[in-house]
Order: C-alpha cells, then structure tokens, then sequence
C-alpha cells in the first residue's frame, strides 16, 4: 500500500459521530438523544453541567429510580448521529433554568434535560455553527466523577446559595407571568397535484388519483392563474415557487380556491386540503 | 495526537501537495483547566489585561465577567447577584458592555459585548476551587470552530464566518409573540403519501400511483425510521425534515418493512 494511502487510513482510524443539532432562539445547542431506547428527547449540550440531567417525569416514564440525592442510572444514552453511552449517571431533577424555557416556549421544543460532563468528556467534541452537524469522536478516556462539596465548603457557600434561590424565585416569576400555552404544530394541508412551470406560466404537471385535487376536478395540464386561501385575496400566480409560498399556512380541512385557465376558459375549483399527506 | 503525527507524516510524504498549499487556517490552542466539579476552565485576557480564569460554558448563551474583574477593567458598573437575570431580564435595559478584546489562547474577539454579573454558580465554583471570574459562552465560542479535548485538556480556536444571533433581540420576540397558537409546516416538494402517527413512529397510510413515493417503491404500511441519516419520530417530525428536502434532491430513507429495515431513496418533485 502505497505510503500515502496508509496514512490517510490512519487519520481517519477512529470513528467520528455527526451529529445533527440544532440552535435554539436562545442560542442554545440542542441535541436529540434516545434513553434506554425510549425517546428521541430533547437535550442541551452543555459543558457547565457537571452531569447528564434528566427531567422528573422523563425518568418516572423510563423507570430510572434516582436515590436520596437525586442520582439514577441511565443504562444506555444514544445520541442522535450514533454516540452511545453505557451506564451513565444521571442527576434525575429538570435545572430551574429548563423548566423556565419550557414554560416560556422558548426554543420551539420540549427540553427533557441537559447532557453534560459525564457524557461530554468521553468525546472530543468539535462545534461549528455553519455546519449541520457536530464531530464527535469517543476518546479513550473515563471522565473522573465530579467531586461533591464537602460540608466545609458549604458553609463558604451559604451567600450564593442564597443568591441561586432569589434567582430561581425571579426566574419562576418572570415565567408565570410570560408563561405561554404550547403552539399546536400541524402539517400543511396536502393538495395532491405536481406543479411545473411552462412560458405561459405555472402549470398543473399531472393530479394524483385519488387525491383532494382530483376530488374536485382539477386537471392536468391546467393553467393556475390565482389561488385564495382561506380569509385572504385572490393571488396571481407567476411562478411555482411563488405558489407554494403563498399555501405555506394551509392547514388540513382548510379550503383554497384555485382559478385555472383550460382550453382558453377560465375554471374555478374548490380543493379541501388533506391531512397527513406531502 | 496520533492524528496530528499522522498529519505531520502525510505532510511530509506529499511534499508536492503541501507546495501547492491552500491558505492554512489559524488554529488556537489553549489549554483546558478541569475543575473537580466537571466545570471545565480557560484562561482569558480582556482588553490586555488578565488573565482571567473563566468557565468555557456551552450552555450559555452570553459571555459574563464578575463584578471584580469589571472593576479591574474600568467598565461600567453591573447587575447584583439576582438582579442580572438567567434570559436577560435584569433591572438594566443594557446589562452589556463593550471590552475592545477578549482573547482566549490567541483566539481574540474585538469589540465585544459582555454582561457584568456575579453569577451565584461562579461564585461557588470560586468558593471552592478558587478564582473564578466569569463565563465564556455562545457570543465568543461560536466565531470559531471550537473543538473541546477533555483528554488531551485543551480546546481550539480555528476562526469561522459566523456572527452569533443577538439573543436578546431573539428571547424578546418569543416572548412578545404571544398570538401564535398554531403553526404550520410545510413540505417543499410533493412526495406523493399520506402518513399517519404509530405506536413506533410514522407510518405511511397511502401512496398515490405515479408519485415520487410510488416511483422509489415505498408501500402502504411501512414505517418510517429515519430521514437523511435522522431521525423520524412523528408525523409532524418527517414533515419538519421534509420542509428543508427542495424538489429534485435525492431523499435516503430507512423504512421499518415486515420485521426489517430497509434503505430507500425517493427524489420528491415540485408540488403540494
């Protein structure tokens, strides 16, 4: 084997993990990780946890029994991308920080807890925010366990201790007051029709038996001229990408009016949309 | 280690390659403080001044120095303990300020802007592990390609082109965005199925003769397990995947088939 070869085949020896994230309006880096196959939940990566945090009804669903000071075990962590943690500890409590996002509707998305230390430093971890995913490649390296405070230096604490309280108390507040109902997330309304464009404009390529556009008439070969969604004006249609744009909040059962132009006549349809359909 | 002898190694055995080299990125090393707490620490020089022991925190939005060191570095005085607020929401309108430099091993942001805030977590870690002064999170990190070794106690800096979302502009508009009770989402290109939630995940309800789906031999009762190497979980889940798949691409899907998984590729096409 060429020498260069040999060498290439080392670099790229270790197996590296990509893994998708995503960055939540917080600027947070949220990670989707399955526990003890269950899931996907909904992680923050982060490097000031001193553990793998896990919310109280996630642990309860999963049947992790934490002990008196709130630690169970997780007995296997697969992060989306491939990482796969065995036996991990696990702090079984939501940080008063979570729960505020939740309640706030912050990030779009449930967070069940946070991955941190324990998982992170078994891998070399690299973030670039203009890349779709993260490199993660395991180290040959157990992370020695976080060392708890001793009871000494609990009573040095006793100020920020205090501080953290008043600042959950304030965080708990702000929340209630902001606290924001979960958003119903619906897949767009489905039509059933392949749209192309011809000189004279945005033409309906063929309609899928079967579907919501069939069931009201339309054709292929139609010519659509302009679309009405539901409490809005009649738009002209210039261009697919324009048409898809303006059906981007059609939700299912909603109705839209479609005006084409066939054999020199102008149509109008009422198409209902579908459910669950792309 | 082992990779960058075999970087050196390869360098060298393709003399003709590295001749013709490319502009070299910068890469910044600096080494990577493990505190007994499993808080993980870097050294930083604000505006020359420092250093300063800081916690390198991915799970901080926002870059904050302690009271003390905003002395030391003459800037504008900053928010009590409790008063600083974990999203932002302190009793300043403008709980930043703008150092000239922050620079971590090399790796140097100019004119940066900073919160001043005696964090109560830092202050315990500075409690017990001595001086701790402060957080280096999202606002400086995510300008470079940031690669933590916890092994090897280091992280690197290599500069990237990108400019972190204002998070307070951010936070401000989802709370202020109080109307939106329900959102939509929407597939780019037509592909030709209808799908319905499992006990396991999506399954595909219906496939329409002549579609992208029918084409790539998708059928009636399979279960979608991934997307694009992600994955699928719900309905809701393939659709949001699907919103980012532009007509013509080439769609991988894993799909759970009688007892097994099978890969399939489908190229979805303009349409709704």
């Amino acid at each position: 084997m060429p020498l260069f070869l040999l060498l290439v085949h080392l670099v790229s020896a270790g197996p590296v993990w990509h893994v998708p994230y995503r960055l939540a309006a917080t600027n947070h880096i949220l990670l989707r990780a399955k526990l003890n196959g269950s899931g996907p939940y909904n992680f923050i990566m982060d490097t000031g946890a001193p553990a793998l945090f896990v919310a109280e009804d996630v642990a309860k669903k999963l049947g992790i029994k934490p002990n008196a000071q709130h630690w169970g075990v997780v007995n296997r962590l697969e992060v989306e991308g491939g990482p796969v943690v065995e036996k991990i500890g696990a702090r079984v409590e939501g940080p008063f920080q979570l729960q505020t996002m939740n309640q706030l509707a912050l990030t779009g998305v449930q967070i069940h807890g946070v991955i941190g230390y324990n998982v992170l430093a078994r891998f070399r971890i690299e973030i670039d925010a203009t890349r779709p995913t993260l490199a993660w490649t395991p180290l040959a390296f157990v992370p020695p366990a976080p060392v708890n405070i001793t009871s000494a230096e609990k009573k040095r604490l006793a100020q920020p201790v205090k501080d953290q309280k008043q600042m959950e108390a304030m965080a708990k507040m702000a929340a209630a007051m902001f606290a924001k109902k979960p958003v119903e997330v619906v897949p767009r309304g489905f039509l059933g029709i392949e749209i192309g464009e011809t000189a004279d404009g945005v033409v309906v390529r063929s309609v899928l038996p079967g579907g919501p556009a069939a069931a009201s008439g339309l054709k292929s070969g139609d010519m659509v001229t302009s679309v009405t969604s539901p409490g809005k004006a009649a738009v002209s249609i210039r261009s697919s990408v324009f048409l898809l744009e303006q059906l981007r909040g059609l939700a299912p059962d909603e109705q839209v009016a479609v005006d084409v132009r066939r054999g020199g006549e102008t149509r109008h349809f009422s198409i209902t949309a579908g459910r669950g359909g792309l | 280690m082992k990779r960058t002898i075999a970087v050196v190694l390869l360098a060298a055995a393709i003399p003709c390659a590295s001749a013709r080299a490319l502009p070299q990125p910068v890469i910044h090393v600096a080494p990577l403080h493990l505190f007994r707490s499993g808080h993980i620490g870097v050294s930083a020089r604000i505006n020359g001044q420092g250093p300063f022991r800081l916690v390198l925190d991915t799970g901080s939005p926002i870059t904050f120095v302690s009271n003390r060191v905003a002395k030391i570095l003459g800037l504008p005085g900053g928010a009590a303990p409790a008063g600083g607020g974990m999203f932002g929401m302190g009793m300043s309108l403008n709980p930043f300020a703008r150092v000239k430099s922050l620079d971590v091993g090399g790796a140097v942001v100019k004119d940066f802007d900073i919160m001043v805030l005696d964090h109560p977590v830092i202050q315990m870690l500075g409690t017990v592990e001595g001086p701790v002064d402060g957080i280096v999170g999202f606002t400086f990190f995510s300008r470079f390609r940031t690669t933590l070794d916890y092994a090897a106690k280091r992280v690197s800096f290599t500069p990237i082109s990108f400019e972190p979302p204002d998070v307070m502009k951010s936070v401000f508009r989802a709370l202020m965005d109080r109307n939106g009770t329900r959102r939509v989402v929407a597939p780019a290109a037509l592909w030709g199925m209808t799908l319905e939630d499992g006990a396991d995940g999506p399954v595909i309800k219906s496939v329409y003769d002549g579609s992208p789906a029918a084409e790539s031999g998708l059928r009636a009762g399979d279960r979608i397990v991934s997307l694009d190497g992600r994955w699928v979980e719900s309905t809701i889940g393939f659709f949001d995947r699907a919103a980012d798949i532009r007509p013509g691409a080439l769609a991988s899907l894993v799909v759970h088939r009688v007892g097994r998984d099978l890969p399939v590729n489908v190229i979805p096409r303009a349409g709704l």
